[in-house]
């Protein structure tokens, strides 16, 4: 607990120093310097290493109707990384979630690239499935991440995978074999499905265009199937996580991982969205040993954002003024529109027999609208406001209507 | 300005990043069912919610709430009726769930039972009949003496009872037996009919209506119940010189007996040899296959049955008669019987109360005041002192029929004569406060 207070001070203070130092140091050819992106980067003959970190807290409305007596002010995030090159061809990321005490390993990876269009990865990683849960925390619009990116997509797991670009970047692939099939589905009392395989494939169809708007238009598709051997499903949580729309059930069998997505960004603005769908068969289940109807679930998003002062959207936007310079920072306006359904895993008929479970379909729709400010390339203020429906008002967070309004400001610095 | 304001903001972050959620006054589980106290139970919930309960009591209808118990106060807990005989809508029984709209706990705890003890005068039965189970070493809910206030009124008296569920596996079994994947089976038996571990045949369907399973409820139906169906014929068809290999393998048979010598010493009509067949317990299945286990529920029919003899309706349950065949589990339920009424008395004054009835005043002075001004009280107070010498006169009486018709039936040589006691009510030691 004392190192991780530590760590927080530490990284809260350096993002400061940092801020308020400018790139004083950037100019320093060898040793420990500040990179042109702003982060401290030990230069060494064979390579390089950057260390970064983030810490963020996440305050929301206290509501009487959600549990949430009041907002709760401690540091959620406390992620410090290590990345680096060496002798050009070996990249590594190892990092650590100080905020989660019972899983804190994060990435941890080697990365060996023969050419653009082979690399090989090897290690504890992000699966490679789902735009939104892709991303970079510290590039996230949003406060959380979209509920089928958290719930639907794997996650990270211990795997090796083979990613690489062909087709002057027109076409990216990734293929891995995992461990396990990722730690989205996997809880202190969960195991989750095991060795999955892993796919992914995005396209950029205009690449070549003249037109730099069309040119920025990147749709792809992956594939995750794993072994179940009865273990628990998946579970339906709402976008703060305090209500169980949707409880695990056992599932044996395959699951199956399918999903499309469609990204562009261009200039100040930028728009996604994917869509997904989880099966997981329930074979030998039934009474006779027979097989029992699978439990799916769905998701999709769509998510808009725009720099209000113009900045170029790039992941994390980097003011061109800085709040502790010769300006306000930068302000973006965000939005998202996205749903999670599970659907009825009852035989039909069944429901009355006292062997049947009872696994009545259930869904969950939000709405989130928000701004950031980014103060500098290091600190960031998003509030938002979240719109939320459970389709069953009886696995709702809130009983009565089944909506929950919430109101949330994160603040963060990231180096 | 500017700086100014930089300097305000750099100053909120490092304020921010010192910030550490304090630790809020720590309570228990522990202090939850310490019954050295009267505890108060507050839920705040819309009267149109609970006029809406109290109407439709009947149904498991889920109800929002907040709950504070001392310096704890959990909101959007989930509230309904509950109960078999004792259901009503005048001071109905309640079950908290506390994550039943919000993923949450209460002292470690995800639901709480209130027990309106509506059919018994003294409301003291549940908990004394628990005392005994846990001190004779077998597995036993916790509980304690309640007040109720609905929206700051106040709205009886109740106990609070521990449930059987995974937190309670948990607690007694290990985390291992408490996961929610890999961990044991829990079954609450439900009465439909009077029911005797006779075999119902093949189809699990059967099984399912009278067991229903707790934990690891959406698991292969195989898995479910195909284990109870494989225990019941075993019980059924077992030849008598396998009986005890074969069918001990699959439920703890020396536990068995134990429960059933501490229900049959302590009057309980209601229990597992009660009598309108098998009531009122859970069968716990363990993850490894060890043999599985009973554990003891809803008592507050125990201490109630005083001239039972010892072998009372022992011959109408399958499991339990075959069980009696065996020379060593029949040995072992009359030897409990023994030390069960042993332990009853234990330490008696010189007054002559013994451990069980001490508790019983100590828990009667402790309610009574709350009994008195309890405005949706089944029994009036009169009743309840009445029942309170009454149940004094049973623990003061029934222990040496019980230890008697134990020893002679152990030791052919003992006196063989063990005369049913009588009622006798006993008034306490000092007069009940109001």
């Amino acid at each position: 607990m004392t190192a991780a207070r530590v760590l927080t001070g530490a990284l809260a203070a350096c993002a400061l120093l940092t801020s308020l130092a400018g790139r004083a140091g950037a100019q320093t050819p060898s040793g420990l310097r500040l990179a042109d992106n702003g982060r401290p980067t030990l230069q060494l003959p064979f390579g390089e290493i950057v260390f970064r970190g983030r810490v963020s807290t996440t305050v929301q409305s206290p509501s009487r109707d959600r549990g949430t007596p009041r907002p709760d002010p401690g540091w959620q995030t406390r992620r410090l990384q290590v990345e680096g090159t060496l002798f050009k061809k070996v990249e590594f990321e190892v990092s650590r979630e100080f905020g989660d005490a019972d899983e804190p390993e994060r990435d941890a990876f080697a990365n060996i690239r023969f050419n653009r269009a082979f690399e090989l990865r090897a290690g504890q990683f992000k699966m490679p499935f789902g735009h939104d849960a892709l991303i970079g925390g510290a590039n996230l619009d949003f406060v959380y991440r979209s509920l089928a990116g958290r719930q639907l997509a794997p996650g990270r797991d211990m795997g090796v995978m083979a990613h690489g670009r062909l087709k002057s970047r027109r076409l990216a692939y990734q293929a891995g074999v995992f461990r396990r099939d990722g730690d989205n589905a996997r809880t202190a009392q969960t195991r989750g499905g095991r060795n999955a395989l892993a796919g992914r494939v995005l396209v950029m169809p205009f690449v070549s265009s003249p037109h730099p708007a069309l040119a920025a238009v990147q749709v792809g598709g992956a594939i995750v199937t794993s072994e179940l051997v009865d273990s628990l499903g998946l579970r339906g949580r709402t976008v703060f996580g305090e209500g169980v729309f949707f409880d695990r059930v056992f599932v044996n069998g395959r699951r199956m991982r399918r999903g499309v997505e469609a990204s562009w960004a261009h200039g100040p603005a930028s728009l996604y969205g994917e869509f997904m769908r989880v099966s997981d068969q329930r074979l030998e289940m039934g009474a006779a040993g027979d097989a029992l109807p699978g439990v799916t679930a769905s998701g999709w998003s769509i998510a808009g954002t725009w720099v209000l002062t113009g900045e170029r959207k790039d992941g994390r936007v980097d003011p061109e003024h800085s709040f502790f310079g010769d300006g306000y920072g930068a302000l973006e306006l965000v939005a998202r529109i996205e749903a999670l359904s599970f659907g009825a895993a009852t035989t039909p008929g069944a429901a009355v027999s006292p062997l049947a479970a009872p696994l009545a379909a259930n869904a969950d729709r939000a709405a989130t609208v928000g701004l950031s400010w980014y103060l500098n390339r290091y600190l960031k203020v998003t509030g938002g406001a979240v719109f939320e429906s459970i389709r069953d008002p009886e696995r709702s967070p809130v009983p009565g209507n089944g909506r929950v309004p919430t109101a949330v400001v994160q603040f963060q610095a990231a180096l | 300005m500017r700086t100014f304001l930089s300097r305000r903001v750099a100053a909120a972050w490092l304020a921010c990043a010192v910030l550490a959620a304090a630790p809020a006054a720590a309570q228990s589980q522990d202090d939850l069912f310490d019954d050295s106290a009267l505890h108060d139970v507050m839920l705040t919930v819309s009267e149109r919610d609970w006029n809406a309960l109290k109407a439709h009591a009947d149904e498991n209808t889920y109800y929002p709430a907040d709950l504070r118990w001392r310096d704890v106060t959990v909101r959007n807990i989930g509230i309904r009726s509950r109960g078999t005989s004792t259901r009503n809508g005048v001071k109905p029984g309640l079950r908290l769930d506390i994550n039943h709209y919000v993923d949450q706990t209460f002292v470690g705890l995800r639901a709480v039972i209130l027990d309106n003890g509506f059919t018994d005068p003294s409301t003291l039965r549940e908990s004394l009949a628990m005392k005994v189970f846990a001190r004779a070493g077998l597995p036993a809910v916790r509980e304690a003496p309640a007040r109720l206030f609905i929206n700051n009124e106040y709205a009886g008296v109740y106990v609070i009872v521990e449930p059987i569920d995974r937190t309670f596996v948990t607690r007694l079994f290990g985390a291992a037996e408490g996961n929610v994947e890999s961990g044991g089976y829990l079954y609450e038996y439900q009465w439909v009919r009077e029911y005797g571990f006779q075999y119902l045949g093949p189809a699990l369907a059967a099984y399912a209506e009278l067991f229903e399973l707790k934990t690891r409820e959406t698991d292969a139906v195989s898995r479910r119940y195909q284990p109870l169906e494989s225990l019941t014929r075993a019980i059924n068809e077992t030849p008598a010189g396998q009986f005890e290999e074969t069918v001990g393998a699959l439920i703890d048979l020396p536990e068995l007996v134990k429960y059933l010598a501490v229900q049959r010493a302590t009057g309980e009509i209601d229990g597992f040899i009660g009598n309108w067949g098998m009531s009122n317990f859970y069968l716990y299945r363990f993850r490894d296959g060890r043999p599985a286990q009973l554990l003891p529920w809803d008592a507050d029919h125990s201490l109630w049955a005083l001239d039972d003899p010892i072998d009372y309706r022992l011959d109408t349950n399958v499991l339990v008669a075959r069980a009696m065949t065996v020379p060593a589990l029949r040995r072992l339920y009359l030897e409990t019987l023994a030390s069960t009424a042993r332990l009853l008395t234990d330490g008696a004054a010189a007054d002559g109360r013994g451990w069980l009835e001490r508790e019983a005043d100590r828990l009667a002075a402790l309610v009574a005041p709350a009994v008195a001004t309890d405005p949706v009280a089944p029994f009036t107070f009169p009743e309840f002192e009445g029942n309170v010498r009454g149940l004094r006169g049973f623990l003061r009486t029934r222990p040496l029929y019980v230890e008697c018709a134990a020893r002679a039936a152990l030791d052919r040589s003992a006196p063989q004569s063990c005369p049913l006691p009588v009622y006798v009510e006993i008034p306490p030691p000092g007069r009940l406060p109001r």
